[in-house]
């Protein structure tokens, strides 16, 4: 059974290899293809070329050097990579080599991203931008040291005819695509830093929404004035101040003429159904919070005060009281004063939570519960 | 593979809303109109990924409309027989429910004037990106965004906010395509000067600008880019930016095969946009020649039903008529075209497009 297991495993991964060998079709010099120029287009836009399904043993080589400088301390596997495809790219240099002045291009770039590399300080390497022009620009020309590349061009090759220009550029397309992978392992904590931030900052504005006080639009459309000045960096940017980047997630907010549901309480009142309904509207408030740490999403020590107008049925008919209105956390409290009498507006979930509080001692004390504990 | 960033426009998109702008590019990658695309077998060299950000305006929506039924149930519970409560809580509901006015206008009025809403809305495109960008490390791939409508002006602020500032991202993850369909970036530009700062040109030397090739189209006759069009100052297609950086298409007031000519899907459908797009998209300008664009441009219009077409543009040059000139006329405008787009799929000539349901309506 196990060998079986085994068996249909190892067909499965055979497959595997053999599908992404076939997604990956490197021309036979034996059989050449009917359109050079496709061949290398595909090779081009399936990064295959340079990549982990390449069959060149100088690019596994260097792959392996990349994957090792994953994990090293240092710089070193990704000179030692940088320098091997310099003398790579040596190679294709010299008298009667097609392609002369792309190659020296590229073996000037070379030598000025190892050269970069030998004098980056830990966790500041970086290799020159180009290799992102030309990786992401192949059929356009882009200036490379002083001269210009046009690292995937039309090829004048017949179709079923040998194509030398074909492997030129092949290889040229390698070390493109190589040094661009060496990029992305440079710049890659970057790329993690900034999702992390950004993550965090759309968890913000999520407990913005939802955990902070609840906003009406026109709520929402006063915070966000109030942003501007303290909130969001500028900078001059065309002799003009603009925006720039991303404005802080705001940590207080103004109430304004906010309407809700409130609870009248009712003196003796058992449970939550026995308090009234009220029209609570809030005139005008501050709100605030903190986040729970610098990285955190999580609202921490939210509290707010509002003038509040509560309207509510009681003894004598409906009447509006006037007070102050309290928040913290999720829970508020008004104490409001109507015809003389003071009295007291909750909302649902700090009634819940009250009568679920009363009925666990009353629970504990029918089923005896603080009997059993021992005094010393 | 290359990636595709597909960024919907105003309404109600969900996930899934871009399964039929994914067929129209492949079977565009495939035509038999352009034989090197085809034969070379370049629809399997592309990768989709959806944006969705409708989610943040739907969710303050979801907010309002909760939080107003509250309270309007209180009102009741108190006997509170009150106008000036009342009419704060119509005032609240004015957000709420469905119609194109809520589930459209109002995603832009919220997108333009609400500071946390453009915030969050930039910051969940962001997200989206950057998350699918990282699944490919440590070889960033190269991606092109293609973005309709408010999508154009939101993806178009998120990269400037992204790139610039403190902590901005490495140039090495710019896209290297921006494709911005019906762009209304003009419109609603709120980050302060004109809309054309000079980070967000293509393709600077010294790997400065927000990406490599620009394109940008728009309709004679669609009433959303025409109200304030994207312009750029002449410096954008001048050295130093690079030769071909900056495409800009506007389509003639003939080229209608649908009223709706502010659908994404009658953008693609036309040779003059698709084919600059295809080229930006495979990186080979020669990959469609332009004698085979021309043929392609003649096929489509030979497609027109002059009847719809007549009628299309009849109704389009009213409403172009009207030249809205500030956001009040505009919006009138808009519910204008909505209410035309909406007369021409019930009386059976045309289908809806660009996710736009009856019932939303």
């Amino acid at each position: 059974m196990i060998r079986l297991q085994r068996f249909c495993v190892g067909v499965l991964l055979a497959g595997w290899v053999l599908a992404a060998r076939a997604a990956c079709s490197f021309p036979d010099p034996a059989t050449p293809p009917a359109d050079w120029t496709q061949a290398l287009r595909q090779l081009e836009i399936s990064r295959c070329a340079g990549g982990r399904e390449d069959p060149s043993p100088a690019v596994k080589a260097v792959l392996a050097k990349i994957d090792a400088g994953a994990k090293a301390p240092n710089y070193e596997p990704l000179i030692d990579a940088t320098e091997f495809l310099i003398v790579f790219a040596s190679g294709h240099q010299g008298p009667g080599k097609p392609e002369p002045e792309a190659w020296a291009a590229l073996r000037k770039t070379l030598d000025e991203s190892a050269a970069g590399l030998r004098a980056a300080a830990p966790g500041q390497g970086q290799v020159p931008m180009v290799w992102i022009d030309l990786s992401r620009n192949p059929g356009q020309a882009v200036p490379v040291a002083g001269t210009s590349v046009q690292l995937v061009p039309r090829l004048a090759c017949a179709s079923g005819n040998p194509c030398p220009a074909f492997w030129e550029r092949l290889d040229m397309l390698r070390v493109v695509r190589l040094m661009d992978s060496m990029s992305g392992l440079l710049t890659g904590s970057r790329l993690d830093e900034k999702l992390k931030e950004t993550i965090q900052r759309d968890k913000r504005w999520e407990a913005y929404r939802a955990d902070g006080q609840h906003q009406y639009w026109w709520e929402l459309w006063a915070n966000g004035k109030r942003m501007k000045p303290s909130d969001c960096p500028t900078a001059m940017e065309d002799g003009v101040r603009r925006r720039t980047g991303y404005c802080e997630v705001p940590e207080d907010q103004l109430i304004i003429l906010h309407p809700d549901a409130g609870l009248a309480w009712i003196r003796g009142a058992q449970s939550k159904s026995d308090l009234k309904g009220a029209f609570l509207l809030e005139l005008l408030g501050y709100y605030r919070w903190r986040w729970a740490s610098r990285t955190s999403a999580d609202m921490d020590s939210r509290a707010g005060v509002s003038v509040a107008a509560i309207y509510a049925d009681r003894a004598g008919g409906g009447r509006w009281g006037f007070g102050p209105l309290i928040h913290i956390g999720d829970v508020n409290f008004g104490v409001t004063r109507a015809r003389g009498t003071w009295s007291l507006t909750i909302n649902s979930q700090l009634a819940g939570r009250y009568f679920d509080a009363k009925q666990k001692y009353l629970d504990k004390l029918k089923t005896g519960a603080f009997g059993a504990v021992e005094t010393p | 593979m290359h990636q595709i960033f597909l960024v919907h426009g105003m309404g109600e998109f969900e996930a899934g809303w871009s399964a039929n702008i994914q067929e129209q590019v492949k079977g565009l990658l495939a035509s038999a109109d352009y034989p090197d695309l085809r034969a070379g077998g370049w629809a399997g060299n592309f990768e989709f990924k959806e944006i969705v950000y409708n989610d943040v305006f739907e969710d303050w929506r979801k907010q309002w409309r909760t939080d107003s039924a509250a309270a309007r149930q209180a009102i009741t519970a108190a006997g509170l027989n009150d106008v000036a409560a009342s009419r704060l809580l119509q005032a609240a509901d004015v957000t709420t429910g469905g119609g194109f006015w809520r589930t459209h206008v109002l995603d832009v009025v919220l997108y333009r004037y609400f500071m946390p809403v453009t915030e969050a809305v930039c910051t969940r495109i962001e997200r989206q990106i950057l998350a699918h960008l990282q699944s490919f490390k440590p070889a960033p791939p190269s991606y092109t965004i293609i973005a309709h409508s408010l999508g154009s002006a939101a993806v178009y602020e998120t990269l400037h906010a992204m790139l610039t500032g403190p902590g901005g991202l490495h140039p090495a993850y710019r896209p290297a395509n921006l494709v911005m369909v019906a762009n209304v970036t003009a419109a609603l530009w709120n980050r302060g000067g004109s809309c054309y700062p000079s980070s967000m040109r293509p393709m600077l030397p010294d790997h400065l600008g927000s990406c490599y090739h620009f394109a940008d189209f728009s309709h004679q006759l669609d009433p959303f880019s025409n109200f304030r069009r994207f312009m750029p100052p002449a410096t954008w297609s001048q050295p130093p930016a690079m030769p071909n950086s900056y495409t800009h298409v506007e389509l003639p007031r003939e080229d209608i095969q649908h009223v709706n000519v502010h659908a994404l899907e009658h953008y693609l459908g036309h040779p003059a946009v698709h084919v600059p797009m295809l080229r930006l998209l495979t990186g080979y300008d020669d990959i469609i020649s332009d004698a085979e664009r021309d043929a392609a441009v003649a096929k489509w219009r030979g497609a027109r039903t002059p009847r719809v077409s007549a009628v299309a543009g009849d109704i389009l040059d009213s409403i172009r008529a009207r030249a809205a000139k500030t956001f009040e006329e505009e919006i009138e405008v808009l519910l204008d075209f909505r209410s035309r787009v909406l007369q021409a799929a019930e009386a059976g000539a045309e289908p809806l497009l660009d996710g736009e349901t009856g019932g939303a309506a």
